[in-house]
């Protein structure tokens, strides 16, 4: 019966386009992180896509290692160095070709770069040209300004309570230092470009799946799968399943397929440096987790978002009996709260719309800030939350679906 | 096996689309005609518990269809009057569904469907999608997915709508193969489709029957008998005052008309053979049509 559900599924040309149209995304992006990827030669010119990915990673995996104060020490040493052999160059010049030299310089230590900034700005605005106005000495307050910097922010914030500002004091102090340093180039792009993907895909999948039930409605055939023996109660339960195998199954491959090509490409290193490494989890991430654990975190919060609009849909397409309405429904529940999130002020409607299950699909932007929150005394992240309930929520549905179906008849 | 259906009555609304209907059905062919909208669906789709009556019992061998549930339906081939299916399948694949959907273990599945397709004429068109079939192929179709687990009640909702002569000529003479051991309504508005073959009649009308039972039964009940007259064009008009008239034919300056009424409505009216369309007509005449016997 399964089998059969999923030819009716893929027999239409509809389903098929939509699967070509969810590889071509899928190699787009790949090949667009890809070729975005430039090496500058030290001529100024510039290298893209595998060329400029082996020279980075030449360069990059040059400043591997524990990134001890004496590391940061020489970090900053040569930057200085650089612009000191360049005394015409200035941040923001107009001259290029001489920007360009500067940095092929540089763009070996540009991810240790980016944490001294973040560092020395403590929590402050970020300047990309924050470190050429460091000096060497300065590289003992690497670590410390993080603390420093956590401190500045929670005093001036009256939004958190005592309780989630002791907890992030914690993190902090738990998060072990010195960090372990290794070009990580291909998890930086797997954590600013999953969240897309993500979002793609269930829409894709929900869109598949909008007339796994309505189909039947809409073919007439219905009446004819009511009067069986099993159409009701097999029956549902194998649209179900498809559904589900079809939810997991695309979004794993799609992942899966997307994560061995950009590691493939980029290489595997840097899985274990500590998230706060990564510029797209960012320095002040309260998260001790690595490179490896975020993207895992991301993509199993994903796939919960992916079951939960799968849900929605099929539980909609059979109660609308209508693909239209169905694809609608999921589309919208998709896009429309995150859009939202820009025009609500700070209230507690804006804490709900951060919970909705379209946050499933952009879990970085929780691994990135203090979002943690406080409920009865404890602290926990939302993403638990929304994990356990949502996962929880589409059984039920699911469940719901089962019963009405199991109990249908004509009107 | 019987299937007993006991006061039945189906409401929409303000419409009684089932009024008050009690059937005890056996083992053979029964025709259910009406002409459209006069209920024969409704009452089909409660047959096949797809709608719940509003009132009354349907019982297979003294027990509740709904009690019954998957048991029933096991036993159960139902063709509807609009025949779904899935375009981008071919024959093969639907059966094949439809087969696990009937908890038809699969070697069985594909031997059956062998022999149905074999039997419906569409076995060389396995291979190829329904949406590139005749009306007829797919109302082939639809007869074999309907006979795919040999049910013991097969129900088949206009089965011969868009089947030229010769396939209802062959689908009339599957199905009298079939009746022996099974419960098989037609439900019809198609006289012909079931004069030859059904067993039973049953008549129905704006949701109630108005009589049922054999051909010769039915022809006896109805008060009025089938008169040929041969007459001239101006004295024709007239003979519509009289009675129903079934049919009529021009020829030159006279007209042969034939005429339902009680008495031979003319000294030159020749007795014609009543036929169950002849019932039909009659039981579906207009209120306004003028009439002798009213």
């Amino acid at each position: 019966m399964l089998f059969y559900e999923l030819k009716k599924l893929f027999s239409r040309t509809g389903s098929k386009l939509l699967l070509l149209l969810l590889g071509s995304i899928l190699i787009f992006t790949a090949i667009y992180n890809i070729q975005s990827t430039h090496y500058v030669q030290p001529d100024g010119t510039s290298l893209s896509g595998i060329s400029a990915i082996r020279e980075l990673k030449k360069a990059k995996s040059q400043w591997n290692g524990i990134l001890t104060e004496e590391q940061i020490k020489n970090v900053l040493q040569t930057n200085q160095d650089i612009l000191a052999s360049n005394p015409e160059y200035y941040p923001g010049t107009t001259d290029i070709n001489l920007a360009n030299k500067v940095y092929s310089q540089e763009q070996g230590y540009d991810d240790i770069r980016d944490m001294i900034n973040q560092s020395y700005r403590l929590f402050g605005q970020f300047d990309y040209y924050l470190i050429d106005r460091l000096s060497p000495n300065q590289s003992s307050s690497f670590y410390k300004n993080r603390i420093e910097g956590l401190e500045n922010f929670l005093g001036s914030n009256k939004e958190l309570t005592d309780n989630q500002k002791e907890y992030y004091r914690k993190q902090y102090q738990e998060n072990q230092t010195p960090w372990q340093y290794t070009y990580q180039e291909g998890w930086e792009i797997l954590t600013n470009s999953l969240p897309i993907l993500q979002v793609l895909s269930v829409i894709i999948i929900s869109l598949l799946l909008a007339s796994l039930f309505s189909y039947e409605d809409k073919t007439r055939v219905k009446t004819i799968l009511l009067s069986t023996c099993q159409g009701r109660s097999k029956g549902t339960l194998s649209k179900i399943s498809a559904g589900l195998l079809l939810t997991v199954g695309i979004y794993t491959i799609v992942m899966s397929t997307y994560i061995l090509i950009i590691l493939g490409g980029f290489g595997f290193d840097g899985a274990f440096n500590p998230a706060q490494t990564n510029f797209f989890i960012g320095w002040e991430s309260p998260w001790n987790i690595s490179n490896i654990q975020a993207i895992g975190i991301m993509l199993i919060s994903g796939l919960i978002g992916a079951l939960i609009f799968s849900s929605i849909t099929m539980f909609i397409s059979y109660k609308s009996k209508s693909t239209v309405i169905a694809s609608t429904v999921a589309f919208l529940l998709i896009l429309i709260p995150d859009w939202l999130t820009n025009y609500i002020p700070n209230s507690s409607l804006l804490t709900l719309v951060k919970i909705l299950p379209d946050q499933l699909l952009n879990s970085r932007a929780q691994l990135s800030g203090f979002t943690f929150l406080d409920i009865q005394g404890i602290i926990i992240s939302p993403l638990v939350i929304m994990t356990i309930s949502y996962f929880t929520l589409s059984i039920l549905i699911l469940i719901l679906l089962y019963r009405f179906a199991r109990r249908e008849s004509l009107k | 096996m019987e299937l007993n259906l006991l006061d039945l009555t189906k409401e929409f609304s303000d419409i009684k689309a089932v009024d008050h209907i009690s059937i005890n059905l056996r083992p053979g062919i029964i025709g259910l005609l009406g002409e459209n909208g006069a209920g024969k669906t409704t009452l089909i789709r409660m047959m096949t518990s797809l709608m719940k009556p509003s009132t009354g019992k349907i019982l297979f061998n003294d027990q509740d269809i709904y009690k019954l549930n998957e048991e029933y339906r096991n036993v159960l081939g139902y063709l509807p009057q609009d025949f779904g299916y899935y375009p981008d399948l071919n024959p093969l694949d639907y059966l094949g569904y439809i087969a696990s959907i009937k908890a038809i273990q699969p070697s069985v599945a594909k031997r059956r469907i062998k022999d149905l397709l074999q039997a419906v004429s569409l076995w060389e068109v396995r291979k190829k999608k329904i949406k590139k079939f005749s009306g007829g192929m797919i109302q082939r179709l639809g007869i074999a997915q309907a006979l795919l687990n040999d049910p013991k009640i097969l129900i088949l909702d206009e089965p011969t709508s868009g089947l030229d002569p010769e396939e209802r000529y062959r689908f009339r003479q599957l199905l009298s193969s079939l009746a022996s051991d099974k419960i098989i309504l037609l439900s019809t508005h198609i006289v012909s489709d079931v004069e030859h073959i059904a067993d039973q009649i049953i008549l129905m009308h704006k949701g109630k029957i108005l009589d049922s039972g054999s051909v010769d039964e039915l022809i006896q009940n109805i008060p009025v008998r089938a008169w040929k007259i041969k007459t001239d064009l101006t004295k024709a008009s007239s003979f519509k005052l009289n009675g129903l008239i079934t049919s009529s034919n021009k020829t030159g300056d006279n007209e042969v008309i034939r005429i339902l009424c009680k008495d031979a409505p003319d000294s030159e009216a020749v007795p014609d053979e009543c036929t169950l369309e002849d019932v039909f007509l009659f039981y579906n005449r207009k209120k306004s049509e003028p009439y002798v016997i009213l």
